[in-house]
């Protein structure tokens, strides 16, 4: 030990070595408490699992090739079709309601005046205002029983899709698609087909005004109704058959974004159009556990990679889309009022909730420890020899 | 920025100094810079503010409506058809009277970008008894907007507004590049339902019905257009009323005074 003499300043004889010393076993310590500190605030992109109904999603796809947005043979109880260029479909039999023979939508029959017809009935659709209401003949107009079903509708990578719910006593779903679609409808025996600002081609009919009622009998085998859109796209709106959840879409859609925001006009604010809780989890790491969001919170999920919408579905008990969004997202943020939260994990999470990293840490433990006992017992073995 | 710093060392009616703000603001700044990538999903030039001192212009979210009905748009029917955006869109409308004027612009059926313009300030005081007109420049928003056309533009002039009600006094306006219409030989109300809704429409002339659309079940967010021809109809004040109920039955009205001058130049 030391020679110092008591009440003296310590000479500096082993005292430098002992602080160095102490320092050099100090210095790992730090730096990795330093190391820590920094981990918890460095966000780096995390795969995200978001579960969420919602009554509004617009979004864009990914990929090199067109994709399927609906389910092959989706059924539907009643269309309608908004920027439709043409619409054509076979009839045995068709008739016009007379406009001024009834104060709603259902005609007594006296109303009914049959047009001399060609065998294939066509209708143009230039005006922006044009609309198709595909429906039951007559007063059924708003039930859910079947009336056909859809074709398979194709986006092209990176166009826009907005899917919104229209409420009502059966509630629908609009879509709305940018690609240019070209549409062959399976369809019952009897058409119902409401038009507005449609132009009749080959044809005249005995009444004016902008909205006409029809009703058709198909001939059998062509109950199709052809329908090509806009070049800029169009819109669905579509009330499923049977009023029931249906599976609508495919089991994954490639995602390029997604957009969950709705604003209130009259206040200039921006809404959530959640509407329950969403969960956010983290599905490499199952030990942290999921984030509810509350539905008047607005969620920002940009900058995606890898991403699909999974398990999307029209709920129409509760007039919600309900979806999961699954991918990796460099920007992941939720607002609640003022306040926003990253819900991006730190590099602390990945280390700390990582299988692979607590593995290292247990075998780096476990190796340190029985190396150290090792040494000391060989170290004591030495000295007892000696 | 010399008055800023000026209130923060500014005393109060007690003499004492007041407490400054700026952390606070500075925090708020904060949580608003780090909120405006979840906001933001147009490119800052695009969105919605003021603009020339004499608008405010840009893209919104698609709004939400808390009412049963809601007019988008009343335009005189007139079309200038043009493959790109001209450089200036005007807008014409007539004021039958000294009446406070709203103007707004937008799309009635908005796809992910939303048009919106407002909170217009004319260059001169509006005239009463006389067309008015309001010029903008397309540059700054429209034509950066390649998916977005005149035709897909609605406008509504609101008279005496006081937001949207369920009586409205409005004037019909016409929106053009290059001539405006020589008549109002149609007029294109365009409403919009956020609920399933049986609705009817009818025109009147002070008692007289002088257009009726039969009743038509609308969906909710799906807009429809009113088109009505006065042709042979005098000039004058006019009543466009929505009637009809929800698929909850709640009953559904909506009322549109204008007035209808024949002659647009």
């Amino acid at each position: 030990m030391s020679d110092v003499i008591p009440g003296h300043r310590r000479s500096r004889g082993n005292k430098p070595v002992r602080w160095r010393a102490l320092s050099l076993l100090a210095l790992p310590t730090l730096l990795l408490l330093a190391l820590v500190a920094l981990s918890t605030c460095w966000r780096v992109p995390t795969r995200l699992q978001l579960d969420f109904a919602t009554a509004r999603l617009a979004f864009s796809l990914s990929g090199e090739e067109p994709s399927e947005l609906l389910s092959r043979s989706a059924q539907f109880a009643s269309l309608v079709v908004e920027q439709c260029k043409t619409a054509a479909f076979a009839a045995e039999k068709l008739e016009i309601a007379d406009p001024r023979a009834s104060q709603t939508e259902s005609f007594p029959a006296a109303a009914w005046h049959e047009i001399p017809t060609k065998d294939l009935i066509r209708f143009s659709c230039n005006d922006p205002a044009a609309k198709l209401t595909l429906q039951k003949p007559g007063p059924a107009a708003a039930s859910t029983s079947w009336l056909g079903n859809l074709d398979s509708i194709h986006i092209q990578p990176h166009s826009q899709v907005v899917l919104a719910v229209s409420p009502g006593r059966e509630p629908a779903l609009s879509l709305e698609i940018e690609t240019p679609q070209d549409l062959t409808l399976a369809l019952g025996p009897d058409l119902g087909l409401r038009t507005e600002f449609v132009r009749p081609e080959g044809f005249a009919v005995p009444f004016s005004g902008d909205l006409q009622t029809y009703r058709a009998h198909l001939p059998e085998g062509r109950r199709t109704i052809e329908i090509t859109s806009s070049e800029k796209g169009m819109v669905l709106i579509m009330t499923p058959a049977g009023g029931e959840s249906a599976k609508l879409f495919p089991e994954a859609l490639p995602l390029a974004s997604i957009e969950l925001l709705e604003e209130d006009l009259r206040k200039g604010t921006l809404n959530s159009p959640l509407r329950a809780r969403a969960t956010l989890s983290y599905p490499d790491y199952p030990a942290i556990p999921p984030v509810p969001i509350e539905p008047e919170n607005m969620i920002g999920l940009g900058q995606l990679k890898q991403a699909r919408l999974t398990r999307l579905q029209f709920d129409t008990q509760q007039g919600a889309l309900h979806a999961r969004f699954d991918g990796m997202a460099k920007h992941a943020t939720s607002l609640a009022g003022a306040f926003p939260s990253d819900h991006r994990l730190t590099l602390y999470h990945t280390f700390r909730y990582s299988w692979r990293w607590e593995l290292l840490a247990m075998v780096f433990a476990w190796a340190a420890s029985t190396t150290w006992i090792a040494f000391e017992a060989w170290r004591k073995l030495h000295e007892h020899r000696r | 920025m010399v008055n800023y710093f000026l209130m923060r060392t500014d005393f109060n009616q007690n003499n004492q100094p007041r407490v400054s703000r700026w952390p606070g603001r500075a925090f708020t700044a904060l949580l608003l810079l780090t909120a405006l990538p979840l906001l933001s999903q147009y490119p800052s030039d695009l969105q919605y503010q003021s603009r020339d001192s004499n608008r405010h212009e840009g893209l919104k979210p698609k709004p939400v409506s808390g009412y049963d009905v809601e007019l988008l748009s009343a335009l005189v029917a007139w079309s200038e058809p043009t493959q790109s955006w001209p450089e200036n869109l005007h807008l014409r409308f007539y004021l039958p009277a000294a009446q406070s004027v709203s103007v707004t612009v937008r799309q009635p059926r908005p796809k992910t970008t939303y048009y919106w313009l407002d909170q217009v300030v004319p260059s001169a005081p509006w005239r009463a008894g006389a067309f008015n007109d309001f010029t903008w420049s397309t540059a700054p928003v429209l034509q950066k907007l390649p998916s977005v056309t005149l035709e897909d533009l609605g406008v509504v002039v609101r008279l005496d507004d006081k937001g949207p009600s369920r009586k409205e006094t409005i004037a019909p306006a016409a929106l053009f590049h290059t001539q405006p219409p020589p008549t109002a030989n149609g007029y294109r109300f365009i409403f919009k339902t956020n609920g399933a809704a049986h609705v009817t429409c009818t025109i009147y002339s002070g008692a007289n019905e002088v257009y009726r659309r039969p009743q038509n079940h609308e969906k909710a967010g799906s807009p429809f257009v009113v088109s009505w021809d006065p042709q042979g109809q005098p000039e004058g004040m006019y009543r466009l009323t929505l009637t009809g109920y929800f698929d909850d039955n709640t009953p559904l009205e909506q009322e549109e005074v204008f007035y209808h001058r024949a002659s647009w130049r």
